[in-house]
């Protein structure tokens, strides 16, 4: 007797045991044989499966403003840089200076003139023409408040030492200066201020030109809805200046808005996202999923506990440094950020070009030294608060460590987690009352931008820590008409000398930008964790 | 002749309570709210001497570890015992719920009484300003109250209180309505008794039974609203463990941890249900059209 006609050896659904391990054996076969394939494909496979027809990338938090004179945020930062083009840039993925709207860029020796030729046939958004130096002129001298009407752009200081745009002809110019300004080929030209705008459109469309932005780059803005996302279409005659990276691949760029983490998550799991910037607390997770890969770089940015040494309680340096000596950093940065983050010695991180103070000190927790200066300064039980935003990731941990080891000090320390509005209000008065607090500042490729916010101007804006110290300020003016690199780093390097002299900041920690791409999806990222999304390709 | 009055309500006393509560324990929903409520009473009180840490020390090596010997419940993103935490948390609600529940019930009883006897402008103004209140879903009208008062635990307190005293007052209202044309009532009023003492004597032990169901229905929603807002970072700060708290330390960490989240969540729905239950039937026992005997109602 056949052993198929065996009811009795059949499964229910008329499958044979004998077939059944035969198709199984198969099946385990061609698998094998597929992932031999794919691995000897590489990463060919998943690159071929992304479609070019849209990329859709994370906005952690919603857009403001397009103009890139009214720049607020680094999401804004992240929609232009598709949407305008700069003389010079950088690359996508190094602090490497390359031209980009200029044919040619040509400082003088005495870094007081820039000369530059534009490409010709460059093309605006929306029908607004050929792009010409008196573009440039107004673009510069815009944020500089030299046009009229004048405007007040938060980031005129990037341009500060702008005397003019000198036009030459249609496609030639040169960019004066009053002095030497260290920074503008930093951080004024390559990023955010030297975006060119048109300025017919700007001055057709006034201050709904930050809602419908007109620039030269690859990607042109269709849309924007609040708080859901913001689209972009590749840009039909675009002139093809951003030689340095490959053509524009992406029919569409779409900017979806997720604040919080979890659900950014979620929505990498979901197929909602190729692209995403992860909170500390859900990479683990976003690891272990095979569809995507995690980069990780260590941002420029800082983070740090303040100590306002205008506060009454905090007037003596001993109290300072009992606050010092007391804080158990690399608890902070397991409990409060997963151990992922980079502790920091100060305010400039090794990835910024210049200034970084590899010889500053790294305070480890001394309980008793701590309570040493607090007995010194005579403030055992000293009642103290210590403020955090609500929208700082981590901040309400880092709150409960400080309070838990400075209580142990001798302190008694009353934990206030505000809401951002609250906690963000730069005036004299809200600064004023702040005691102890923890931030997070972001900064741009030139240690300017991060000592900019502690000089004595600052007193009542930004610098928190109320810290007056005048030959910090004198350094941060000088270094900012220095071009010698060398003399800037050493300027740099003793600014954070005085600051930690002045026990006024306790350092916490650099964050790692960690960013996650569907795989397959090449991502140039620049060493601060900064990206373009429209350089992305697909791997080969 | 003298006409007595002839109350169609009668005040609970102790000795009329006495019975109600043990037709409230042998129905099995009444049993389980009377439980819950108890322990979680029991848990208010002796908590800081019973459980195993202090909940306020950190452990960070130890963070976020599940379930264990050391750890019953394991420990949150600081290394802090869950179980102390969680247990030392039912105080915090208590603390926030019931003076909130009670000053929301007294509010609510002086509006409601000074309406419904009153009536005319007065009645109108205070059903105005109770609907106002009422239009607002009950958070969003304690955020806006906590943005302007500030996050502490006195004014979370005060917060939940004017949320939820529209409710007490328009109970107070409708039965004060009620008992206004009553007989008895109409009967003191021509014996010449004055306002202060009709209502005083007569009205109030009639129209406050019910606020007792009331008090017992809206302590899980306070609870509720406070660990709301203490989730938003606008009640409780940390490192108080209010389970508000609890729950937004437990959020952060939600995927490599679900322990904080979980746990906190449970005896929030095991507080809600117990105090819920317990309050619907207090209220079925009481109503003599479900009971067949004297006793209490309102209606929701």
């Amino acid at each position: 007797m056949d052993a198929s006609n065996n009811i009795g050896n059949r499964t229910p659904g008329g499958l044979s045991r004998r077939n059944l391990l035969k198709y199984s054996a198969l099946g385990v076969s061609l698998a094998g044989v597929s992932s031999l394939l794919a691995a000897c494909g590489g990463e060919e496979g998943a690159g071929a499966n992304i479609s070019t027809k849209l990329l859709r990338i994370h906005l952690d938090e919603d857009i403001s403003n397009l103009d890139p004179a009214f720049n607020a945020g680094h999401t804004n930062t992240t929609v232009r840089a598709n949407i305008f083009e700069h003389l010079v840039t950088y690359r996508p993925d190094k602090f490497e200076l390359v031209n980009e709207l200029a044919e040619k860029f040509e400082p003088s020796s005495d870094g007081l003139r820039y000369d530059f030729t534009l490409k010709k046939g460059i093309q605006f958004h929306g029908g607004y023409g050929e792009l010409t130096a008196e573009d440039v002129k107004f673009s510069y001298e815009r944020i500089a408040g030299l046009t009229e009407p004048k405007i007040k752009s938060a980031y005129r200081s990037d341009w500060i030492a702008l005397k003019g745009v000198e036009v030459h002809d249609k496609y030639s110019g040169t960019i004066v200066l009053k002095e030497p300004f260290a920074p503008l080929l930093a951080t004024t030209l390559p990023v955010g201020s030297g975006e060119i705008v048109s300025k017919r459109a700007v001055e057709e469309r006034g201050e709904a030109f930050g809602t419908s932005p007109i620039g030269t780059g690859p990607y042109e803005f269709v849309e924007w809805k609040r708080n859901q996302q913001v689209v972009l279409k590749k840009f039909a005659n675009y002139g093809g200046a951003a030689n340095y990276a490959d053509k524009p691949l992406w029919g569409e760029l779409r900017f979806v808005v997720i604040a919080e983490d979890n659900p950014t998550t979620i929505a990498l799991e979901t197929d909602e996202l190729d692209f995403a910037v992860l909170g500390p607390t859900t990479v683990a997770r976003v690891k272990k999923n095979n569809s995507f890969e995690v980069i990780e770089k260590t941002s420029l940015r800082y983070n740090w506990i303040g100590i306002n040494a205008g506060h009454p309680n905090f007037k003596n340096k001993d109290v300072r440094l009992a606050v010092i000596h007391g804080i158990d950093v690399p608890s902070i940065i397991a409990g409060a950020f997963n151990g992922q983050w980079t502790r920091a010695t100060g305010i400039v991180a090794p990835g910024m070009p210049i200034g970084y103070w590899k010889d500053a000190p790294v305070y480890q927790r001394d309980l008793a030294k701590a309570k040493e200066f607090l007995a010194k300064a005579g403030a055992q039980g000293m009642k103290i608060e210590m403020s955090v935003s609500t929208g700082t990731p981590g901040g309400a941990k880092v709150a409960e460590i400080v309070q838990a080891n400075l209580n142990e000090v001798g302190f008694d320390v009353k934990v206030l987690v505000q809401e951002g509005g609250v906690f963000n209000q730069a005036t004299p008065e809200a600064n004023a009352q702040k005691q102890l607090f923890y931030m997070s500042y972001s900064t741009k490729p030139d240690p300017s931008w991060s000592t900019k916010w502690f000089t004595s101007d600052q007193i009542g804006e930004w610098n928190w820590m109320n810290w007056d110290n005048k030959e910090f300020t004198r350094l941060h003016n000088e270094a900012l008409v220095e071009i010698d690199p060398a003399k800037r780093n050493e300027m740099y390097i003793r600014m954070q000398q005085l600051m930690d002299e002045d026990a006024v900041a306790l350092w916490v920690a650099w964050p790692t930008a960690s960013l996650a791409k569907r795989k397959g999806l090449k991502a140039p990222v620049r060493p601060d964790g900064d990206f373009i999304p429209w350089t992305f390709g697909r791997d080969a | 002749m003298t006409i007595a009055p002839a109350p169609d309500r009668v005040p609970p006393t102790s000795a009329g309570l006495r019975p109600l509560l043990g037709r409230l324990v042998r129905r099995p929903a009444g049993a389980f709210g009377v439980a819950v409520v108890a322990a979680l009473l029991l848990v208010a009180v002796f908590a800081p001497h019973v459980v195993p840490y202090d909940g306020a020390t950190q452990d960070i090596p130890n963070r976020l570890q599940g379930p264990s010997g050391s750890h019953l419940l394991g420990t949150d993103g600081l290394g802090r015992d869950l179980l102390s935490r969680i247990l030392l948390g039912v105080r915090i609600e208590l603390a926030v719920a019931l003076p909130a529940v009670c000053t929301s019930l007294v509010l609510g009883l002086l509006l409601g009484l000074v309406a419904g006897y009153r009536g005319g402008w007065v009645d109108n103004a205070v059903v105005v300003f109770m609907d106002t209140i009422q239009a607002f879903p009950s958070v969003v009208l304690a955020l806006v109250l906590v943005a302007v008062l500030g996050p502490s635990l006195t004014n979370l307190v005060i917060v939940v209180a004017i949320t939820f005293a529209p409710q007490s007052a328009r109970v107070t209202r409708a039965s004060v309505l009620a008992l206004r044309q009553s007989p008895f009532i109409e009967a003191e009023r021509a014996l010449g008794a004055g306002t202060l003492r009709i209502i005083g004597v007569h009205v109030l032990p009639n129209v406050i039974a019910p606020l007792f169901i009331l008090l017992a229905m809206n302590i899980p929603s306070a609870i509720t609203v406070e660990a709301g807002l203490s989730f938003l970072g606008m009640g409780v700060q940390p490192p108080t463990p209010s389970w508000g708290v609890i729950l937004s330390e437990g959020f952060a960490d939600v995927y490599e941890a679900p322990w904080a989240v979980l746990w906190t969540a449970l005896a929030l729905v095991l507080t809600t249900i117990g105090f819920t239950t317990l309050g619907e039937t207090l209220r079925d026992v009481s109503d003599p059209r479900l009971s067949g005997a004297k006793g209490l109602r309102y209606d929701r």
